[in-house]
């Protein structure tokens, strides 16, 4: 755990009054509000680092013992002595301006250790109180494979100790978030329950590329095989396809495998399509014999006639 | 099998301490729906969410309805923005390998 500089997270200095600390916390709260901030989880983090350092500076008596104690804030007995001073005080209720989302999470070890853990204390429930009717919303990151996304399949996934069994469709695409109903935080005085948002992070195990519903792959060609045309067999998701080619394949030739691609999100049976590019391999590091083999090749290139 | 449950104007505006006339002038400028009914308005849960952080930007922020709509313009127009650079970042991504 470490010792938390509440002075400098509100950019006052030790001498500060409690109209600046007021002041400074009401600049910092604004510009880090989680409604304005959205998606932001660094902006959070400043936030709930703000109202913990208002808590403490703007309140008198946790002020001096901080200032006091602060700096040695490990030495054990002290801590006891004012843990039971604190308790006693719990449940006034905070003077916090900003409405934000808290939960007893929301404050540092930091802070529990010197003033008490907050899971039973004022603070909760005042950050909450008139705020929120409807529970909170959870977000939840799903780490997926793209192959494991070929194929409609079902996971079971634990929430706040709840089991949930999410059918994941095919074709989900990478970023994209889907909400659970009601999977969310309970609501307050009978408000409803709030939501779950799950967003896919798809991680590309396949030699493929995606793009939407298409993939796109590389195939290296000899030389031989693009001048003189043939058969060579190409992997895509759903097995091997053999692909011929006719004679004097360019390089970056690109072909087409319709419906070869990755499957259609909710639209089954549906597939995007595959791009095969083909890139031209040119010999190297030649024998004696295959130079003079290509010499006599660009000769009769060149001088056709004779 | 979803259902839409319904709440009250009332019993919205009596948890958050707020007058009645605040959720009327948010209906007024489009931003929310109000479902007039005998005997009692009611609002439906889907829209919430969004009352809830209209709620706290109002108290937080000292705004009136008119400021709030700017902020909540504002605000749609950052989340479109940052879904766009998702996506574009998960494109590069992409071809970036």
């Amino acid at each position: 755990m470490e010792f938390i500089d509440y002075y400098k997270i509100l950019e006052i200095d030790r001498n500060a009054s409690a109209d600046d600390i007021k002041k400074a916390y009401r600049k910092l709260a604004r510009k880090y509000h989680p409604d304005l901030n959205p998606n932001d989880k660094e902006a959070e983090n400043k936030f709930k680092q703000v109202n913990e350092a208002n808590e403490v500076l703007s309140d008198p008596e946790k002020r001096k013992k901080y200032d006091q104690y602060g700096k040695d804030w490990k030495h054990a007995e002290e801590f006891e002595k004012g843990n039971q001073r604190q308790s006693r005080q719990r449940g006034q209720g905070s003077s916090r301006a900003y409405s934000g989302h808290f939960t007893e999470e929301d404050f540092s070890d930091f802070f529990s250790s010197m003033f008490g853990g907050g899971a039973t204390g004022g603070f909760q429930s005042s950050g909450r109180e008139g705020v929120k009717y409807k529970g909170a919303d959870y977000k939840a990151e799903l780490h997926l494979k793209l192959s494991d996304v070929y194929r409609t399949h079902k996971q079971t996934l634990t929430v706040d100790n709840k089991s949930i069994r999410l059918t994941i469709q095919a074709g989900v695409e990478d970023g994209q978030t889907i909400k659970i109903k009601g999977y969310g935080g309970d609501g307050i005085n009978g408000g409803p329950k709030g939501d779950l948002f799950i967003t896919f992070i798809i991680k590309n195990d396949t030699d493929f590329v995606r793009d939407g519903n298409d993939l796109h792959t590389k195939v290296i060609l000899d030389l031989y095989t693009a001048v003189l045309g043939g058969e060579i067999t190409v992997p895509t998701m759903d097995g091997k396809v053999k692909l011929k080619l006719k004679p004097g394949t360019q390089n970056d030739t690109k072909v087409r495998l319709k419906g070869k691609g990755f499957p259609v999100y909710k639209e089954e049976g549906k597939f995007g399509d595959f791009y095969v590019t083909y890139q031209v391999e040119i010999p190297k590091d030649l024998s004696e014999k295959e130079i003079d083999l290509f010499t006599q090749l660009s000769k009769l290139k060149n001088h056709g006639n004779d | 099998m979803e259902t839409t449950k319904f709440i009250t104007i009332t019993t919205f505006c009596q948890y958050h301490g707020i007058e009645r006339s605040l959720i009327f002038s948010f209906q007024e400028l489009g931003l929310i729906e109000i479902i007039e009914d005998d005997p009692e308005p009611y609002l439906e849960e889907e829209t919430l969410g969004q009352l809830e952080r209209m709620v706290r930007i109002y108290k937080d922020f000292d705004l009136n309805p008119q400021g709030i709509e700017v902020v909540i313009d504002l605000l749609e127009k950052v989340e479109r923005l940052q879904e766009d650079n998702q996506e574009l970042k998960r494109r590069l991504r992409r071809w970036e390998g």
